[in-house]
């Protein structure tokens, strides 16, 4: 058994030797980990805990009192939060060591990392030509590479699940209201969630039962008791209804994930499921649903940046109006600018119901769609992803295309329901891909439960990249 | 579907300021991404509530300041810049020179 020490050395080692490859932190804060490693060593009861130990990277949105909190974004660069976030805080408890603050797209917006308003550029560990997701790729990476044993990342639209996908790790969206959300840079208010990332189901499990729970400080946390996960990942799946839905296997699924979701079905089957095609008709519109609402609510969020309150702003001889104006322009990255643009449009007076208010009533019968499905299966599975890992700079010319890479995760996040991504298989390029899987709300232990079944009867979890040369 | 001049209305509501580049870039890639998203149009939303994205409701607590506070003023005033405890501010009126 590792001392906690030890497990931190070989945490910084790891980073010594993939860093320069894949930048996956924003910013190592080693200082704070060798005195929570201290803390550790003095203190039997912490000790004890599920996590201590344990060394956890936590992307950048996630306010900590050490270090910064960014969000990667020039905006925020030197910002030290007054107090860290619930989900930080109850790691700590369970004696879990912070390494370091990990990469991200700019305040969360984007699908690959590539939107990052502070360096590095994050690569994915498989291959380093190509993007990790986004916009939790730092945490995925640092997860795939070893940096660290697991990481938080945070999914508004997939931004836990695609990077796991594209990375070949395990990465969790609860419930919305599952995890406190005291703490997260807001993006999309409604959508949030927090989540962990991990080589294995079961360390997931194991880290949702410790950050999940009621928070005073989320008022739209729930009170529903925290699920029993890790014992659900024993149940195995004979006889659990699976549903796939036919419109995430139509036009635009690359073929050769098609295949390999497919074979992962098959083998669902095989462990005793019982598999049905549902159809699940608003699919197609999730994307401009999920859009709509979140670069609205993205607006009003981002809407405290004023370089005053939450940083100095460089001073220049202006009125108060040209430095909100001067400082935003140069501080928010072109997808954050994009995204505020369209939010407030969508909002704007003469628009707001055609856009922003249309959008929340699809948002209605997408999740009436979703319920009346869970009425026939248990769980629903499809790919995370249309595609793997693209390559960096394919997208960046073409914002559309960017977002209508999210079409399975979107559903997902509209509709508030939890879902995971388990690393499934790889392309002849050795690229991973993950499958989704999809419960009803505050239904976690069913996805665990099939997560684990099907992970226990494959072998994916053991794969590594091999260190770029 | 939204012009350059509408771009710069928006950006001014939204205190961006942005150059003549970013605002006719903003104007193509806006108008094509909402042109695709016209789809939701088409679907029939009689009768159906906004979605409220969570059940809870009215939550409370006593209004009773509470023994454990976050963070002092002095740790909350940290990232601002401030003159005997009060955040400066540029003058709304412009170009005045703080002393």
């Amino acid at each position: 058994m590792k001392s906690v020490q030890e497990q931190l050395k070989k945490s910084l080692t790891a980073i010594q030797d993939w860093e320069a490859s894949i930048g996956a932190f924003v910013e190592i804060t080693e200082d704070e980990a060798n005195r929570q490693v201290h803390a550790l060593e003095g203190d039997a009861v912490l000790q004890q805990q599920p996590l201590a130990g344990q060394t956890f990277g936590i992307k950048a949105n996630i306010a900590t009192t050490f270090g910064y909190t960014n969000a990667s974004s020039k905006i925020l660069a030197d910002y030290i939060s007054p107090f860290s976030a619930t989900v930080v805080n109850r790691l700590l408890s369970a004696g879990a060591v912070i390494v370091g603050k990990t990469q991200m797209d700019e305040f969360g917006m984007g699908s690959s990392t590539e939107n990052a308003g502070l360096a590095p550029q994050t690569k994915n560990p498989w291959d380093v030509t190509r993007v990790p997701g986004g916009t939790s790729g730092g945490s995925a990476v640092a997860v795939a590479s070893g940096e660290v044993d697991y990481a938080l990342g945070t999914d508004t639209g997939g931004s836990i699940r695609q990077p796991a996908s594209f990375c070949g790790v395990v990465g969790v969206k609860p419930t919305y209201g599952r995890v406190s959300r005291h703490g997260l840079i807001a993006y999309g208010s409604s959508l949030d969630q927090a989540g962990p990332i991990t080589r294995t189901v079961r360390e997931s499990a194991r880290i949702l039962e410790v950050i999940a729970g009621h928070d005073p400080y989320d008022a739209t946390s729930s009170q529903l008791p925290v699920g029993k996960y890790v014992s659900a990942c024993e149940r195995g799946i004979e006889g659990l209804r699976i549903g796939v839905p036919k419109e995430f296997f139509a036009e635009g699924l690359d073929g050769e994930v098609a295949t390999i979701i497919q074979t992962a079905i098959d083998q669902l089957k095989n462990l005793g499921a019982v598999i049905q095609e549902i159809s699940l008709p608003l699919t197609p519109t999730a994307i401009a649903v999920y859009y709509l609402i979140a670069k609205a609510e993205a607006s009003a969020n981002l809407a405290r940046y004023d370089g005053i309150r939450f940083e100095v702003g460089d001073s220049q001889q202006e009125s108060l109006l040209e430095h909100y104006m001067r400082i935003r322009g140069e501080g928010f990255g072109e997808e954050v600018k994009r995204s505020i643009l369209m939010g407030t449009y969508a909002l704007s007076s003469g628009y707001v119901d055609e856009w922003y208010g249309k959008a929340s009533k699809v948002r209605t019968l997408i999740r009436k769609e979703y319920e009346q499905a869970f009425k026939k299966v248990d769980v629903i599975v499809g790919p995370v992803s249309p595609e793997p890992a693209f390559l960096l700079g394919s997208k960046t010319t073409d914002p559309l295309s960017m977002y209508l890479a999210d079409a399975y995760t979107v559903p997902v996040s509209v509709a508030g329901l939890p879902a995971m991504s388990v690393p499934c298989g790889m392309t002849k390029n050795m690229l991973p891909v993950g499958l989704q899987i999809i419960a009803s709300h505050f239904q976690e232990e069913k996805m665990f439960q099939t997560a684990s079944a099907y992970e226990d009867a494959t072998s994916w979890k053991d794969l590594r990249p091999p260190l770029p040369k | 579907m939204i012009s350059p001049e509408e771009i710069k209305k928006i950006a001014d509501l939204a205190r961006l300021e942005l150059s003549l580049s970013e605002t006719s870039r903003a104007s193509a890639d806006i108008s094509a991404i909402l042109e695709h998203f016209q789809t939701i149009s088409t679907i029939n939303t009689d009768d159906v509530t906004a979605d409220t994205s969570t059940e809870v409701q009215n939550v409370m607590r006593e209004d009773k300041a509470c023994a454990n506070i976050l963070a002092s003023p002095q740790e909350l005033l940290a990232n601002t810049k401030t003159t005997n405890g009060y955040v400066e501010v540029p003058g709304v009126f412009a170009n005045i020179a703080l002393p």
